[in-house]
């Protein structure tokens, strides 16, 4: 099944790709090939290779011991199987997504303890005090390394005025 | 050329250079040890503190990292049975053993000497084998750059076994990603969705910030897994000259297979450490030793992943291509720093290309002291809790990515990076077949075009010039070798399966006595 979304996924995205690629404007006339022609020819590739990965696998399906150069593609084993936990995965992400969103706005000072926090809470692992000074202690020393450091402007947000350095 | 060397001398042996090149060495042995962190994205990780620096000490520094994390990878490996860096796997076989007999010490010594002494001779190779590879590259026009990246992205095929068409997959995607921005000839812009900080393509470095370290991040968030801390004090005991001799049919074995396989895309460590213990073993006059705690069981492997981190600079520095995940996020460095490999970077900054040979050859003198005297402080960074160690990892990518360009864009492109990444490894395709599209795509498109333009269209061009011709048989031949190899090996396997299945038959018509 795994094997079979990858496959319709590319067909789509090659699809895509190709259709994104009929709109770029054919370029400078001594060009032969133009802007469009390789893009375009990726995407017929991305959309073959779907093809090519969907009857591989329903092949491998059917004729299991006939898999040939295409062995893998059938194979509906983890690639690195471990105690996946889609919990963890899918807030580890949202959190890392409202973290980036919130950087510019909040600025770094607020925004990163309280995501290393909520990432330290969704690994789990880390308890009571540990819970508050691991965070402060890492967003401190990232600030101070990158701001006065490498002298990177920090975005400060809502304490931009109110905290002179 | 010894002019050049001196050159290079001059700026590798500077103060700040040496400081940072044992920073870097540092750290890679930190990185290593940690089980997770692989030496390219202990690289990755620094990435964002070399901006301010000199582009030759930021490279030198770089490759104290990747020259450092060999080391420690083999520290974890032998202690708790777990390799920091997957160069270090095959050391576990005999490394643990022995620390399990009580001589921790003797094979950390043993894979601390026997590591820098391939070190010190892949730096020789890399000057020996470079060098010319250089001149040869100096003759090349838009066709043969054209060949040669079909050749790079043919290279795929060499490293992602059976796997073919996902690594077919995996390079498309990494070719489609790389035409994204504004088109070199007519200025175009192309699959920009309506965002102005596209104009300039996707930015390599956070890209592959994010495939190499934040995909491992969320590997490890959604997979986490015990980890094991190292228990009790151990000090490295170095071999004697004796002993080192005694070692020297294995460290020759690791030498020839981590320069093989250091020269072959998506060779890597790993590869030519298994094949070094495999080999060693062979000719091995005490065979029966390995797998119980044998010296030459960590000699072989330890020499051959050492002898990679230089090798594996022969492709990058002559053709700018990436044959590791460590040379990807070298190259990486260069573009940050403006600098294109290639042939040209012989001729135009001697000064980077000489340093980092020397730097190099320092490097791993550095990691000699650096890993004798930095045990215990290594164990004791890598008995941090895992999850305090991952946040401040996964913060410290993330204020690195905002620190490219001091946007957000960035951030965000290493967020959905690491995003593909992930999924890629789930879904089983391959992370450096991507990148090498991501890589190549834009000298592959650019030569293909500047070709036909100067040629008016004729395609034959790419046959006529005998350079591009023979790298486009030997781009062939690189595609076609698995694609027959596989088919003969099936084919074997299948006669097989026949001739069991016969002798089965037969022996069950049989009368039973």
């Amino acid at each position: 099944m795994k094997e079979i979304t990858s496959a319709a996924f590319l067909v789509v995205f090659g699809g895509t790709i190709m259709a994104l690629a009929r709109r770029i404007p054919l370029g400078v006339p001594t060009d032969p090939l133009g802007p469009r022609a390789f893009p375009l020819a990726l995407g017929a590739g991305m959309a073959l290779c779907g093809v090519l990965l969907a009857v591989a696998t329903l092949a491998f399906r059917a004729q299991p011991g006939r898999a040939g150069l295409l062995a893998d593609a059938g194979e509906d084993e983890e690639v690195e199987a471990g105690p996946f936990s889609p919990g963890r995965l899918i807030g580890a992400v949202v959190a890392t997504a409202g973290y980036l969103a919130a950087f510019e706005r909040l600025g770094y000072l607020l925004a990163t303890p309280i995501y290393v926090a909520a990432i330290m809470l969704i690994h789990g692992g880390v308890r009571g005090r540990g819970l508050v000074i691991a965070p402060l202690a890492t967003t401190v020393l990232l600030y101070a390394a990158f701001r006065y450091g490498l002298r990177i402007p920090i975005p400060d947000g809502i304490l931009e005025g109110i905290i002179r350095w | 050329m010894l002019e050049r060397f001196a050159l290079g001398a001059q700026i590798a042996l500077q103060p700040l250079s040496l400081l940072f090149m044992l920073v870097g060495v540092a750290w890679g042995i930190i990185g290593g040890a940690l089980p997770g962190i692989s030496g390219s994205m202990a690289m990755a990780l620094l990435l964002p503190f070399t901006f301010g620096m000199d582009p030759a000490i930021a490279l030198m520094m770089l490759a104290g990292v990747y020259i450092g994390a060999m080391y420690g990878g083999s520290i974890t490996a032998i202690l708790i049975r777990t390799p920091g860096t997957p160069g270090a796997a095959a050391t576990v076989i005999d490394g643990y053993e022995l620390h399990k007999k009580g001589q921790s010490g003797k094979a950390l010594g043993v894979s601390l000497i026997t590591g820098t002494i391939g070190g010190v001779v892949s730096v020789f190779i890399l000057v020996a084998l470079a060098v010319p590879l250089s001149k040869i590259a100096l003759a090349f026009g838009p066709a043969e750059y054209f060949a040669l990246g079909v050749f790079g992205l043919a290279l795929i095929s060499s490293f992602v076994g059976r796997d073919l068409l996902k690594g077919a997959i995996s390079g498309l995607l990494g070719l489609v990603l790389a035409t994204a921005g504004t088109d070199p000839f007519s200025g175009t812009p192309r699959f920009i969705v309506g965002k102005t900080d596209l104009l300039s393509g996707v930015e390599l470095v956070a890209g592959m910030i994010g495939l190499f370290a934040v995909s491992e991040m969320l590997h490890q968030i959604g997979e986490s897994e015990a980890w094991e801390r190292i228990k009790g004090k151990f000090t490295t005991d170095l071999p004697k000259w004796i002993e080192i001799i005694k070692l020297r049919t294995a460290m020759l074995i690791g030498i020839v297979m981590g320069t093989i396989e250091g020269l072959l895309p998506g060779g890597g460590g790993a590869i030519a450490a298994f094949i070094s213990y495999n080999e060693a073993k062979r000719w091995s006059k005490t065979p029966e030793e390995f797998g119980h705690g044998s010296l030459e069981g960590i000699a072989a492997p330890e020499t051959a992943n050492n002898v990679v981190t230089g090798t594996a600079m022969i492709p990058l520095l002559t053709f700018g291509i990436p044959g590791s995940n460590s040379a990807a996020v070298m190259l990486a460095a260069m573009l940050l720093h403006g600098i294109q490999p290639g042939p040209q970077l012989f001729e135009r900054t001697p000064q980077i290309v000489y340093g980092l040979f020397v730097g190099m050859f320092v490097a791993n003198f550095m990691m000699l002291a650096l890993g004798y005297l930095s045990l215990r402080p290594a164990i004791a960074i890598v008995n941090i809790q895992r999850p305090l160690l991952l946040t401040s990892i996964l913060a410290l990518v993330l204020i690195g990515a905002y620190s490219i360009s001091n946007r957000m864009f960035e951030v965000w492109v290493v967020l959905l990076t690491g995003l593909l990444g992930y999924g890629m490894r789930r879904y089983g395709f391959n992370i450096l077949a991507m990148v090498l599209g991501l890589v190549l795509g834009f000298l592959v498109e650019v030569n293909l075009r500047r070709s036909l333009l100067i040629s008016l269209g004729n395609p034959w061009v790419f046959f006529t010039r005998p350079i591009s011709l023979a790298l486009l048989i030997f781009a062939m031949i690189t595609l076609l070798w698995p694609i027959i190899r596989q088919v003969r090996q099936d084919r074997k396997q299948q006669r097989l399966l026949r001739d069991v299945g016969d002798f089965t038959e037969l022996a069950e018509s049989q009368p039973r006595q």
